[in-house]
């Protein structure tokens, strides 16, 4: 039996909650009923160790961002495919995960999994397939970093129509955070191919967005502003916070499927990720200088003036025969 | 073999170390660069936290982030990497013993540029009183048990989890070892929360302390380092040796007089023959300024490599008669 299967309970149909087809959809790593933003690893959190394997803990959400998108009770339809590090797909179900719906599986090799929901539909004569997208990462230090290099690469897909990827930075490694003024750049695909001009919008965890057209190699670019503003004592610097991407792309395909007949279909993709604090906002370099260039002036005084002190002027010493 | 012999035994040690210590300082310093990669379990300081440029890790860094772990992993299956991170160290301990702190430790060799410049300057040097001696040799082994109980400690959830590595947060090898690769990132005092603000000021006082001990008195940081006092936890089996016929030694005390360490056993010692103490760096200074034939020496499993010979001490003694008179 699969482990990922342990944990999940697929709910009965009756209990699915109504998703409109136009939703936008998402995958989170933020816990359903979590404090937003926390970055707990340990059990419950998006990432949990059985037996020395992370297994992934993922929700999908429906609307634009993350300060309005819900959870969903129930079952969504749609396949949902998993290809792991090594680039082997397989299938998945999704289930009950820790209260909403979501997944759960297995990450036991190094490196970058990708997590697809393709979901279709059609409404008023539109077909719309949403494809949710999620690249979350597998690494332990204990397993050393010499690896790290080849498994780098973003994967794609053949099996999805439209994707989102993620574009490396240039000394990225498994230990590379996105912290607020850098800069994340994403590849849109279309049929494999890289889209120009896709309207592609992100949204930040407190509800910031803007929206960019690709350009003519398919590339939007962000800048991530700073969004997090804590009184001082409850600064983390590991905070994380979700962001997610979207992009969409019409075209006049026509057709039917089982749940009617369409003349224009609209793909969306979407994927999630994460960011974080700027180092620059907590590291001060003034003070830092400050006390090393105290401790040493400070240090070079105080030798100076404890040598002066013990030297003493030569005098010569007579001795009076007589005595 | 006796030209040979005679050869080394001659070397101008100096300048042999000098060059020996440059090379190991390039290769662990920028080998990243050149992907030189010796694991994470070097028994010197090649600070771990020079990213880009280090050609292998201090073993202290991924030994207090393994004491960290919470103690039901710790005490389980994670407890078979700890002592597998600690074996590596042991081994590559092994075969050089405190050769690593002499001749390849960066921070050592750093240190040794320090009193180069100290020496061009015509600043004397100072050193301790006996008792100074005996109490400071003290403070590494009280460092080394912080490093290992603090960890332990927050893997127990005792401690702060923010106090991960706490060595490491004072170590002046974090702030000046990857400012030689561009890096100054580490020069700075973290606000992020109380803890690692006390650690990371009290690592910037020791940067400066560091700097200017090491001005005034020879190898400054090393009577202190916990790296040394975990290497001399396994000295004894190592390989590389250095050792004294105290039949042969007159007590002139030259050995003395030139040991960075200013280990007095050296001198006195006359015997036990495994003469090598917890704070020495094994620079072998103290050999190439013996002029008694044989009296000292470094063996390396038993055969000798390098022994005091009375036509090595002579030959030294009059270049470095003649570099003190040579017109500036
Ligand atoms: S900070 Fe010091 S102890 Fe830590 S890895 Fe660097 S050199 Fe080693
Ligand atoms: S004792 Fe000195 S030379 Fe040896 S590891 Fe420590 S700092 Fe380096
Ligand atoms: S005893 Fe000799 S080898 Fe050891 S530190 Fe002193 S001079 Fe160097």
């Amino acid at each position: 039996m699969k482990k990922s299967t342990l944990l999940i309970f697929l709910f009965s149909m009756s209990m699915t909650q109504a998703l409109r087809a136009a939703d936008t959809l998402w995958w989170s790593e933020t816990m359903p009923h979590a404090e937003h933003g926390s970055s707990q690893h340990s059990h419950g959190g998006p990432v949990e160790i059985r037996r020395g394997i992370y297994h992934k803990n993922l929700w999908l959400r429906s609307g634009d961002g993350p300060v309005d998108a819900k959870y969903l009770d129930g079952a969504v339809s749609g396949r949902i495919l998993l290809t792991d590090a090594n680039g082997e797909t397989k299938e998945l179900s999704g289930g009950n995960v820790h209260g909403s719906y979501g997944v759960n599986f297995a990450m036991p090799d190094e490196g970058f999994y990708n997590l697809h929901l393709i979901r279709e539909s059609v409404v008023d004569g539109a077909r719309q397939l949403t494809i949710a997208k999620s690249e979350p990462l597998k690494h332990s230090c204990r397993e050393g970093h010499d690896h790290v290099k080849p498994l780098m690469a973003p994967k794609r897909s053949s099996q999805v129509p439209m994707e989102i990827v993620r574009q490396r930075t240039a000394d990225e490694n498994f230990h590379s955070l996105l912290g607020y003024g850098d800069t994340a750049s994403f590849l849109v695909l279309y049929q494999g191919e890289p889209l120009a001009g896709a309207e592609v919008t992100l949204h930040t965890a407190r509800g910031w967005r803007n929206t960019v057209r690709t350009d003519a190699q398919g590339i939007a670019s962000f800048m991530m502003i700073r969004d997090y503003y804590p009184p001082w004592h409850e600064f983390e610097r590991r905070h994380r916070q979700d962001y997610v991407v979207h992009a969409s792309h019409t075209t006049d395909d026509a057709g039917t499927t089982d749940s009617g007949s369409y003349t224009k279909t609209r793909y969306l993709a979407t994927l999630n990720g994460s960011y974080y604090p700027s180092t620059r906002d907590y590291r001060s370099y003034a003070y830092g200088l400050l006390l090393g260039v105290f401790a040493l002036t400070f240090t070079g005084v105080a030798v100076y003036f404890y040598r002066r002190r013990r030297q003493h002027r030569f005098h010569e010493v007579r001795f009076d025969e007589k005595n | 073999m006796k030209k040979i012999r005679d050869a080394i035994n001659g070397v101008d040690l100096r300048r042999f170390r000098f060059l020996l210590q440059l090379f190991f300082f390039v290769l662990l310093v920028y080998g990243g660069y050149f992907a030189v990669n010796l694991g994470q379990s070097l028994p010197t300081f090649a600070c771990g936290f020079n990213d880009a440029g280090r050609g292998g890790i201090c073993y202290l860094l991924p030994l207090q982030h393994q004491l960290a772990m919470s103690w039901g992993t710790l005490f389980g299956w994670a407890g078979l990497m700890v002592l597998q991170g600690f074996l590596f160290f042991a081994l590559w301990f092994f075969i050089l013993n405190k050769g690593w702190c002499g001749y390849i430790c960066p921070l050592g060799t750093i240190q040794d540029w320090i009193t180069s410049l100290r020496t061009r300057l015509g600043v004397r040097y100072s050193r301790y009183t006996e008792g100074q001696f005996r109490r400071l040799s003290l403070i590494k082994y009280l460092l080394l048990a912080l490093m290992i109980l603090i960890p332990l400690g927050i893997g127990g959830a005792l401690l702060p989890h923010d106090m991960g590595t706490p060595f490491c947060d004072i170590c002046p090898g974090r702030m000046i070892i990857p400012m030689f690769t561009g890096d100054f990132s580490q020069l700075t005092i973290d606000f992020s929360t109380k803890t690692t603000m006390v650690m990371t000021a009290l690592g910037m006082l020791v940067t400066g302390l560091f700097l200017a001990g090491a001005f005034f008195k020879k190898r400054f940081f090393c009577f202190f380092c916990p790296m040394s006092a975990l290497h001399y936890l396994l000295s004894k089996p190592a390989l590389l040796k250095l050792k004294k016929d105290g039949a042969k030694c007159t007590r002139c005390g030259d050995c003395y007089r030139v040991c960075d360490m200013e280990i007095r056993e050296i001198a006195d010692e006359v015997k036990e023959p495994r003469i090598m103490q917890d704070d020495c760096i094994m620079c072998l200074k103290c050999v190439a300024h013996c002029p008694e034939q044989g009296a000292l020496k470094a063996t390396f499993a038993g055969i000798p490599i390098f022994e005091s010979t009375e036509q090595g001490f002579i030959k030294r003694m009059t270049k470095g008669h003649h570099d003190e008179h040579k017109p500036q």
